[in-house]
Parts: C-alpha cells; sequence; structure tokens
C-alpha cells in the first residue's frame, strides 16, 4: 500500500507511521473530517482469505474515495484507521478463522484523510470445511452506537499504549 | 411426470396472467410441461418447496440463497438493471417525522416477503431498534400494509419500492417515507430445481431470444424486466447467498 500524499488531503492531516498485521508498513494522513453513512445504502465487498479486496460495490468507491482499481487487488487494511483498537481486527479475524460470522461498529479510513463509521458484518466463505474468503456488508451506524464506540475504542487504544 | 412452475407472491399481482404466457413460452423453448400457480402468500410457496412443486420459479433474493444452497436449485438469470429496494413508512398524519421519532417499540406491518422484511428491519438499525425491539403484524399484501398503517394498526410498515409506487395516489398521500434503501445488489432470480439441469442452457436461450424480439417487449415489462433478461451466473447466486446471510439479523 502507498504512503497517504498530502495532495490528496483535505485539510492539515495528522501524520502516523503505521504498521500492519503483516509488517508492512504506511504513512498515513488523518484529518477530523467526518463523511456521514449514506442513509438507505449498503457498501459490500468480498476479499480473499488474506484480506484482498476482490469485488466491491459502487458505496464503497464513493464512501472510501478509492477508484475501484485501487481497491480492488490491495488490502482491505488499506481502509484501517488509527483509532480503530488493534483487538477488534485480531477479534474479528479470530472469529471469521473459525467459520463464524462477525458484527462490530468500525471507524474507516478515508482517501481524503476523513472518516466514516459503518456497522459491519463480515461472513466468512467456507468450502469444504476451509475458509476461502470474506463477504463484508456495512451500513449505517447508529449514532448512539457510535458516540458509545468512540469511547470504548479510546480506552481500548489506552490499554495498547496506543493513546 | 408433472413439472411446477412456481409464481412467487413476489411478482406484481397486476400481472400475473403474464406469467402464464411466460409458462407457456418456457413450455417451447424446453419441449416439457409445466404446471403452473400463482402463490398469494409465501407459507404456501414455501410448501411448495418442500413437496418438490417448484421445479421453476422466479423467486427473491432470501428464498434464491435458500433454494441454491439448501435444495440445490441452478440459477437462470435475472431481470437486466432491475434490483429489489424496500422502505420503512409511517402514517402521513401521524406523529413520526423522522426516524429519531420512532418509540423504543415499534409495531410493524410487513408482507411474509422474507428479503423486504431484512432490509426493513436493516434500514431500522440506525434508529437503535433491533429485533426485540419489533413487533411484526404480517398482512397478507403490501395493499394491507399500506392500509395498517394509514389506519394507524401498526406504527410503520416494510413495503417494496415497487408495491410502494403501484398503490393510488390517495393511499400515498396518506402515507410518509422515513426512509428507502438503496442497495441495488439484492435482486430476483429465475431458478430451476435440480431435475431441470439439463435444460438450463434450453431456457437461458429461450429467454435471450425474448430479449430481442420487439413482440416480448410488453411481455418483458409485465414480468418486471423491462430491459430484458441477463445471466445469472453461479457466482451471482453465491454471492447473493452470502449477501442474504450477512443481511440475517441474529
Amino acid at each position: 500500500m502507498h504512503d497517504m500524499c498530502p495532495e490528496d488531503v483535505r485539510g492539515e492531516g495528522r501524520a502516523y507511521e503505521w504498521t500492519y498485521f503483516d509488517g508492512t508498513s504506511r504513512r498515513l494522513l488523518v484529518t477530523d473530517e467526518e463523511t456521514r453513512f449514506p442513509t438507505g445504502e449498503l457498501i459490500v465487498s468480498r476479499t480473499d482469505v488474506s484480506g484482498v479486496i476482490t469485488m466491491c460495490n459502487d458505496a464503497l468507491v464513493h464512501l472510501s474515495g478509492y477508484s475501484r482499481e485501487e481497491l480492488v487487488g490491495t488490502s482491505h487494511a488499506i481502509l484501517r484507521h488509527p483509532d480503530m483498537p488493534r483487538s477488534v481486527f485480531a477479534d474479528l479475524w479470530s472469529t471469521v478463522g473459525q467459520g463464524t460470522r462477525w458484527t462490530g461498529y468500525m471507524k474507516n479510513l478515508r482517501r481524503d484523510g476523513g472518516y466514516y463509521w459503518v456497522y459491519a458484518t463480515v461472513i466468512p466463505k467456507v468450502v469444504d470445511g476451509v475458509v476461502v474468503g470474506h463477504t463484508s456488508v456495512r451500513r449505517e451506524p447508529s449514532r448512539a452506537k457510535v458516540e458509545e464506540l468512540s469511547a470504548v475504542y479510546a480506552t481500548m487504544r489506552d490499554e495498547e499504549g496506543r493513546g | 411426470m408433472t413439472r411446477h412452475f412456481a409464481i412467487s407472491p413476489d411478482v406484481n399481482v397486476r400481472h400475473v396472467a403474464d406469467w402464464f404466457i411466460f409458462n407457456t413460452k418456457v413450455q417451447r423453448m424446453t419441449g416439457l410441461g409445466f404446471h403452473a400457480t400463482a402463490y398469494s402468500d409465501f407459507a404456501e410457496l414455501h410448501e411448495a418447496y418442500e413437496e418438490g412443486r417448484a421445479d421453476l420459479v422466479f423467486a427473491n433474493a432470501a428464498d434464491t440463497a435458500m433454494l441454491v444452497r439448501e435444495h440445490g436449485y441452478l440459477p437462470v438469470a435475472a431481470a437486466a438493471g432491475v434490483s429489489k429496494e424496500a422502505m420503512v413508512v409511517v402514517a402521513a398524519d401521524g406523529p413520526f417525522r423522522g426516524m429519531a421519532d420512532l418509540p423504543r417499540q415499534l409495531t410493524v406491518a410487513s408482507t411474509s416477503a422474507p428479503d423486504v422484511e431484512r432490509i426493513g428491519r436493516i434500514l431500522l438499525e440506525p434508529a437503535d431498534l433491533g429485533p426485540a425491539d419489533l413487533t411484526l403484524d404480517v398482512k397478507p399484501n403490501p395493499v394491507l400494509v399500506a392500509k395498517a398503517v394509514m389506519w394507524h394498526e401498526a406504527q410503520a410498515g416494510f413495503l417494496p419500492q415497487d408495491a410502494y409506487e403501484a398503490l393510488s395516489a390517495m393511499v400515498k398521500a396518506q402515507l410518509r417515507v422515513l426512509v428507502a434503501s438503496r442497495i441495488y445488489v439484492v435482486r430476483n432470480a429465475l431458478l430451476v430445481s435440480p431435475a431441470l439441469t439439463d435444460e438450463v442452457e434450453a431456457i437461458w436461450d429461450g429467454l435471450a431470444s425474448m430479449n430481442v424480439d420487439p413482440d416480448c417487449a410488453e411481455l418483458l415489462t409485465g414480468l418486471g424486466a423491462p430491459h430484458g433478461w441477463e445471466r445469472l451466473t453461479p457466482e451471482d447466486a453465491d454471492f447473493m447467498i452470502d449477501l442474504m446471510d450477512a443481511l440475517a439479523q441474529e
């Protein structure tokens, strides 16, 4: 994944050097600009077993700010916001790795440095007892839950030493 | 051996006759006889599935997922460029003007169409209304859903968008649309039972012929496929299964 470019970011972005689970790293530029999830829409995407996006719908293109060409073939982690606790993703991967659906709230990072909240469900695709990929459906979250989870995730980040 | 064409309650009731005409066309495509039955409720249709009386069916997405996964049905086609959308309606003269006005416990009128119910429930999630907060009042058809809402028998209603559009202007004026889906990927599908595996290509060829036959244009519109049919692959059906699983609330 490429570093985020200042010219793509709206406003003054805070810089993070972010290291992913596979040891790769990327320079993130993050702003406080929220884009609200469009009412009535759904984001749908599929990934292979390693989390690389194989298909996505227009809603993900619009909300993330990335083109379809930039998204497909790239790790879903491109959307990971540094405000998300690592333990949430650990729980997600552990759950779907056992062939079970995972549901939860996520703050995602846009191409322009802003963010959007989603209520996500991830379903593992199991063939002959082996997980071969995932389908993810994201929809508009309740604002009360967003407020609640913002505080919970801040505490979790503190516990991870990332306050 | 009698083969059965199950006409789902998903189809527009005003165009049921077109589905009987379509049945005649399928018989010409395959050279096989089909007995067509129009079902007015989903319980009867699901009984037909269980009893093997649905060799050919135009099914909603939730039934498509179930039939392909549990009964080995094969996808054939979907209406090109047509998706199934749903909406949450309330009484225009009632107290709810936006999602934030909805109470913590809600009575919702709905038909038993599983895909519409599933989408309707998803639309209410941003208002913090989950499965335990909703009491469903199942009505036989969308017109009775609309009436239950207008007459304040239910606080809200789930309606498929096409059924809402088909309501009279007078009825629509008494409803307020609180939220409508724009999902685009939930679709009805034409499926055949495993017994008709060898007929899939013949049926598809016949459907493709309809697409280019000017005499079929009116019929296609009546069938809800104004832009013709497009092939539905096993991968498309697979995606529909995953999507319906993801949308099912637990």
